[in-house]
């Protein structure tokens, strides 16, 4: 429906991808910076909206598509959620690259 | 395409360039390899992109569509990599002995299984789609990268367990310690099972789990862990929980604001 489909290779991949950054990769960077893990699970919750982009257009697609202009902003939001999910990434790197290190290590 | 298009297709690339930016300024002070890693995968993406939009029309879509998923995939899996790779120099292995009890816990095996079963209804969605008109290349590169999310979640597993990465890397993290337990009933078929554990509180404000045989096993182990954390806090309590929270915000507040150690005075025993 306008446009996206569930069964979309590029949807079923990003949502594992959400899967595995937020159930498996953030726990493990929780462990070293409590920043870094909550910016993954920001990332994989963007990813995860990206993904279900499709759910998202059965019952708000016909709104967007009344309002003027609102056709192109559904269809080009996505793009802003995927940007968004690469820079929580980067705030992640931020955060474990800033986060203290281990006593054994020479700082 | 007219200007407002271009805006669009790039914003997601502003993403992948914070990603660039930080591996090669902050992360590359640290760790060299990691900072590659971080910025070849976001950059890799970046390009193809870039490529995608200029060679549109030139050559096949199958082409592009078979690579995006790989591209996407192999992008992350590198930054992914490389924050892990940052992690755990930044916290080698160290070399003091353990108590016995904590020596000896079992290494972790990642569920296979699991990781099947959840594939096997991506695979047959991938395919359900590819059938209804996609292109069966487009399919196939999907099913490719969908092989490669599932191994990279079977490899981010087999980096833990997440109890043994704190113990043997960084005790001084530890901060609370207490025998928990949760009693699991199956109504169905009239079972009940009780799970042991010892919690670990880490200053970094997460608590973790090591899994025990029983009720003994798990006092043997978080009385293992205060023998190696003397002066930590011990047992479950509302108060202790307060106490909990408290450290780890004034730990999470004393790393924003320099170099310290979270863990507090206590340093680490030998036996």
């Amino acid at each position: 429906m306008y446009g996206y489909s569930l069964f979309n290779p590029g949807t079923i991949l990003s949502a594992f991808a959400a899967a595995v950054l937020g159930l498996e990769v953030a726990p493990q960077l929780a462990l070293a910076s409590k920043t870094a893990a909550t910016a993954m699970r920001i990332g994989a919750v963007l990813l995860a909206i990206d993904a279900g982009w499709g759910l998202v257009a059965i019952p708000l697609g016909g709104i967007f598509y009344r309002l003027p202009g609102g056709e192109v902003l559904f269809h080009e939001l996505p793009r802003l959620v995927f940007g968004g999910f690469w820079a929580c990434l980067a705030w992640s790197a931020l955060a474990l690259a800033t986060a203290a290190k281990s006593p054994g290590v020479p700082r | 395409m007219n200007i407002l298009g271009w805006v669009m297709f790039l914003l997601p690339l502003v993403g992948c360039g914070a990603v660039v930016g930080v591996a090669m300024t902050k992360v590359r002070e640290k760790n060299e390899q990691a900072a590659v890693f971080m910025a070849a995968g976001a950059g890799g993406y970046i390009l193809f992109q870039l490529a995608r939009r200029v060679l549109e029309g030139r050559l096949p879509p199958a082409i592009f569509g078979f690579l995006g998923h790989l591209v996407f995939v192999a992008g992350i899996g590198a930054v992914v990599f490389g924050l892990m790779k940052l992690q755990d120099d930044a916290n080698p292995k160290l070399t003091q002995p353990l108590p016995p009890q904590l020596a000896t816990l079992p290494a972790h095996k990642p569920n296979v299984f699991l990781r099947g079963f959840w594939g096997f209804f991506g695979a047959m969605g991938m395919l359900a789609g590819g059938l209804q008109g996609e292109f069966l290349i487009f399919t196939a590169g999907g099913l490719l990268a969908l092989g490669a999310v599932l191994y990279g979640s079977y490899w981010v597993d087999k980096q833990g367990p997440l109890h043994l990465w704190a113990i043997q890397r960084r005790p001084e993290l530890i901060i609370w310690s207490y025998v928990h337990s949760l009693t699991v009933v199956n109504r169905r078929y009239g079972t009940r099972t009780v799970h042991w554990s010892a919690q670990l509180g880490l200053s970094t404000g997460s608590v973790i789990g090591i899994p025990a045989d029983g009720e003994a096993h798990a006092q043997q182990l978080a009385a293992a862990v205060y023998a190696m954390r003397p002066g930590i806090l011990i047992g479950y309590s509302p108060d202790n929980m307060a106490k909990f929270k408290a450290m780890a915000s004034a730990a999470s507040a004393a790393a924003s604001t320099g170099p310290s150690n979270p863990g507090g005075p206590g340093g680490i025993q030998s036996f």
